[in-house]
């Protein structure tokens, strides 16, 4: 059980992250009052920080925000539902795993910017585009952990339960799919940075009636535009300092037991 | 592989299911139009304050037609999304909606006039002291425009050749017009490319000044951008084109007269504060396309290599645009 | 190295349901492989067999490209294994930089791009920097995570024999990390290609502008050229990777020796 009141200041995370983001922003602020970082081209943390506040008195930023979170969710279970038992058939079946192998390496590297505009021609409808580019870009993070999960499994677990006469299927949901979750775990806390960061990149590039990417175009049209836009992309961070926190403790929740989890 | 490929196949059967049942959409009541809820994609510049004029005043309404907007990154960029039918009207620039159209890309009509540059709405602009004083000297320098291979560039090319310089003689960078003032003042770039409100902040902020206005002389009066939609759409769909056409030369007409009324729509669709708004310089505004300043766009991008060969831009108008 | 070869047989497949499928569709967005290699052809590799066909185009802006490309996936590399290794052996220090670094990698990279021209103007330095920043995060986490789950007991033998503080980083924390980093290491290589791509999208060369002047230029068959040319890259890369890998943990291993 964690203290709920920690005994020395330092052993809280809380305090610490604190701490640790103050400083940056002073860092910050100093580089552009010192000079360092000319104020034309690149804002003030503190001017950043007033316009990022006044955006979350902004409703229509904060529609904004949900129709980029709203995206980003249903991107990353469409990602989920196909990238994890894809990843269970090639990581189980070594010779599917070969023959994919040179296209999965193709298509990997190949960057979102170049096919944004090719989905945008396939889609007739912005979310359903929006989807497919998340469900590419963050697919392989999961798809490569699982594989890799399925990798470790003890040979051990595998080869008692084969030996008690369990088939394929049920050696792979009894003991392969449970020591494999938390590295799928993992897949899917990478996946969803990725998603978020593709989520308003697929608005910036394609546009759309909402959305913080939109928003960005929107500030664009304004010589304010980029504190304004500074200012949205403190959003998204935020956002991903939110949502990865959420996983961090599904995470611990549920792999208690598992050993590179439990510290 | 085979993943995207269904996903492939799967848009393309969507995109037929949409293009079939687009059509059965028609309203009984609104005058016989083929469709009464129409999109349209805009840039969030100055230039289209008519649509959001024609919004507020309910020109669109009277017409029968139910209006709804979507922020675009730009022409070009939404070209696919006319295509595939997620927007019915597109504001694009004329050089990238002419490279569509010549490319075999997209089949587009243009519908309406949206902008022509009148002197003062976009400046070549250098630092406070910068030797460059006359297009003589750009040769050799870096000259940072919103967009490659478009109205900026192709204006500054036609700036260069009574200079004696050809296009190859200057770099051309992309860079947003926001953060344009802070490349000029880095020396990242040596001279920007820049339309209202971007030279005043400039100007203001940073004591910039003017190289020369781009578009005098042979360019003056240059057209800079309209409103296209897809031949299908404006075979399939006239009267809607046609009700389009009226409530945007309503409202142009309003916009031309009544500077007042731009800088009210601004603060509704941009982010450009009313101070700013009140001092710009418009003006500009179009209520019908001229067919021999487009070809004159044409003809200057087959000069400069854009176009490979000479485009006739008079078939591109559908009915009633020139008039 | 036939085996090898054989383990391609499904590349000719893919790219004969690819032309056949693109055929039938005829679309000017979707144009065949086979226009596709004649594009890639017409641009990069019309040069002499002596320079492996290259032309002057692709030996203007491949090697700029690839240059950066390692540049700032080596740089990672050394920043994220330091600052990963020593974030999993600190928790006082993982504590106070957890937020910032959750916050930096949620940071969509287009959107970052005008921060790096202020702090280091155009140029192959802010390139390197973009390239840098975006694919750090794999080989952090991934060292941190090696770091942190360094066997207790080795450390403890270690410390009773005397070994000093960097000995037990460069003999223990170090190797026992190894393959959780090399793991992030394949991923941030691919993730480079990426960024590359968006790095060089505001600059005057590489394959970055070259791809973003076709897609200006509405050169189709130009952007799917890049697209294909990418996409050979980042294979050629993982190859190279895993191959090197291979050797390294090898080493690794026999060290150990196991």
């Amino acid at each position: 059980m964690p203290r709920l009141i920690p005994r020395r200041p330092f052993d809280s995370a809380l305090v610490c992250g604190f701490l640790g983001v103050a400083g940056l922003l002073c860092l910050a602020e100093a580089a552009g009052r010192l000079g360092l970082i000319s104020t034309v081209q690149f804002p003030l943390a503190s001017t950043v920080l007033v316009t990022a506040a006044g955006l979350a008195a902004d409703p229509e930023f904060l529609l904004d925000v949900g129709a980029t979170f709203a995206g980003w969710a249903l991107g990353l279970l469409l990602t989920v539902a196909l990238a994890v038992p894809a990843g269970l058939l090639l990581g189980s079946v070594p010779a599917i795993e070969a023959a994919l192998r040179p296209v999965i390496e193709f298509l990997r590297p190949i960057p979102s910017v170049a096919l944004i505009p090719l989905a945008a021609f396939v889609f007739t409808e912005r979310l359903d585009m929006k989807i497919a580019v998340i469900v590419y870009a963050s697919t392989w993070p999961i798809l490569i952990n699982t594989m890799y999960g399925l990798r470790e499994v003890d040979p051990l677990a595998k080869e008692t339960l084969r030996a008690f006469g369990f088939g394929r299927t049920a050696v792979l949901l009894r003991v392969s799919l449970p020591s494999t979750a938390p590295f799928i775990a993992t897949g899917i806390r990478v996946a969803a940075t990725i998603a978020l960061i593709l989520a308003i990149s697929t608005e910036l590039l394609a546009g759309g009636s909402s959305g913080i990417g939109a928003f960005i175009i929107l500030a664009g049209s304004s010589p304010d535009g980029l504190t304004l836009t500074v200012a949205a992309t403190v959003w998204a961070g935020l956002l991903g300092i939110t949502t990865n926190g959420a996983f961090v403790w599904a995470e611990r929740r549920l792999f208690r037991w598992h050993p590179g989890v439990a510290r | 592989m085979s993943g995207f490929r269904r996903l492939l196949v799967l848009g393309i059967a969507a995109l037929m299911v949409a293009a079939c049942g687009g059509g059965g959409e028609s309203g009984g009541q609104s005058g016989g139009l083929e469709k009464t809820d129409i999109r349209i994609g805009m840039v969030p510049l100055p230039e289209v304050a008519p649509i959001q004029i024609a919004i507020d005043k309910g020109y669109f309404a009277a017409e029968g037609l139910k209006v709804e907007t979507e922020t675009i990154a730009g022409g070009g960029a939404a070209m696919p999304d006319l295509i595939s039918g997620k927007l019915d009207f597109l504001h694009s620039n004329y050089v990238s909606a002419l490279l569509a159209s010549a490319s075999g890309v997209a089949k587009i009509k243009i519908v309406g006039d949206a902008y022509a540059a009148k002197p003062g709405n976009f400046l070549l602009m250098t630092k406070k002291g910068s030797p460059i004083t006359e297009p003589a000297h750009l040769k050799g320098r870096t000259v940072g425009v919103n967009t490659l291979n478009n109205v900026a560039t192709l204006t500054v090319s036609a700036l260069l050749k009574p200079a004696g310089l050809r296009p190859e003689d200057v770099k051309f960078v992309e860079r947003p017009f926001p953060e344009m003032a802070g490349a000029l003042d880095s020396g990242q770039v040596d001279v920007a490319f820049l339309p209202e409100p971007f030279l005043q902040a400039a100007a203001k902020t940073l004591g910039a000044v003017e190289l020369i206005d781009p578009f005098t002389g042979p360019t003056a009066d240059f057209p800079i951008a309209g409103y296209l939609t897809t031949e299908t759409f404006a075979q399939q769909s006239p009267k809607v084109v046609a009700a389009f056409q009226r409530a945007l030369r309503k409202a142009a007409e309003l916009a031309v007269s009544n500077p007042a009324e731009v800088a009210a729509a601004l603060g509704k669709y941009t982010k450009i504060d009313a101070a700013t708004a009140a001092t710009m310089k418009l003006g500009g505004f179009s209520t019908s396309v001229d067919p021999v300043r487009v070809q004159r766009v044409a003809d200057l991008m087959l000069e400069f290599g854009y176009l490979k060969q000479r485009l006739d831009v008079a078939p591109l108008l559908a009915g009633g645009a020139a008039s | 190295m036939i085996a090898r070869l054989s383990g391609l047989w499904v590349v000719p497949l893919v790219l004969v349901v690819w032309e056949l499928a693109t055929r039938a569709m005829e679309h000017p967005f979707f144009p065949p492989p086979s226009t596709i290699a004649g594009q890639m052809r017409e641009l990069w590799f019309t040069g002499s067999p002596a320079r492996l066909w290259l032309n002057d185009t692709a030996l203007a802006n491949f090697p700029q490209s690839l240059g950066r490309l390692l540049a700032g996936w080596a740089l990672s590399g050394v920043a994220g294994v330091t600052v990963g290794v020593a974030l999993g052996r600190s928790p006082l220090l993982y504590r106070f930089l957890d937020p910032v670094i959750q916050f930096g990698r949620a940071l969509p990279p287009p959107a970052l791009l005008p921060m790096f021209l202020a702090l280091f103007s155009t140029g192959t330095r802010m390139q390197i920097a973009t390239i840098t920043f975006g694919i750090v995060w794999p080989v952090l986490f991934n060292a941190a995570d090696g770091a942190r789950g360094v066997e207790p007991l080795h450390l403890e033998t270690a410390r009773v024999f005397g070994l000093s503080r960097g000995q037990r980083l460069f003999r223990i924390i170090l190797p026992s990390a190894l393959p959780k980093i090399f793991a992030g290491l394949r991923l941030s290589l691919s993730l480079a290609l990426i960024l590359m791509v968006i790095a060089e999208f505001f600059s005057t060369e590489g394959i970055g502008f070259q791809l973003r002047a076709a897609q200006r230029a509405f050169d189709l068959p130009g952007v799917w050229g890049a697209i294909v040319l990418l996409g050979i890259l980042g294979y050629l890369l993982n190859q190279g990777f895993l191959f090197l890998e291979k050797r390294a943990l090898a080493w690794h291993d026999a060290a150990k020796g196991r």
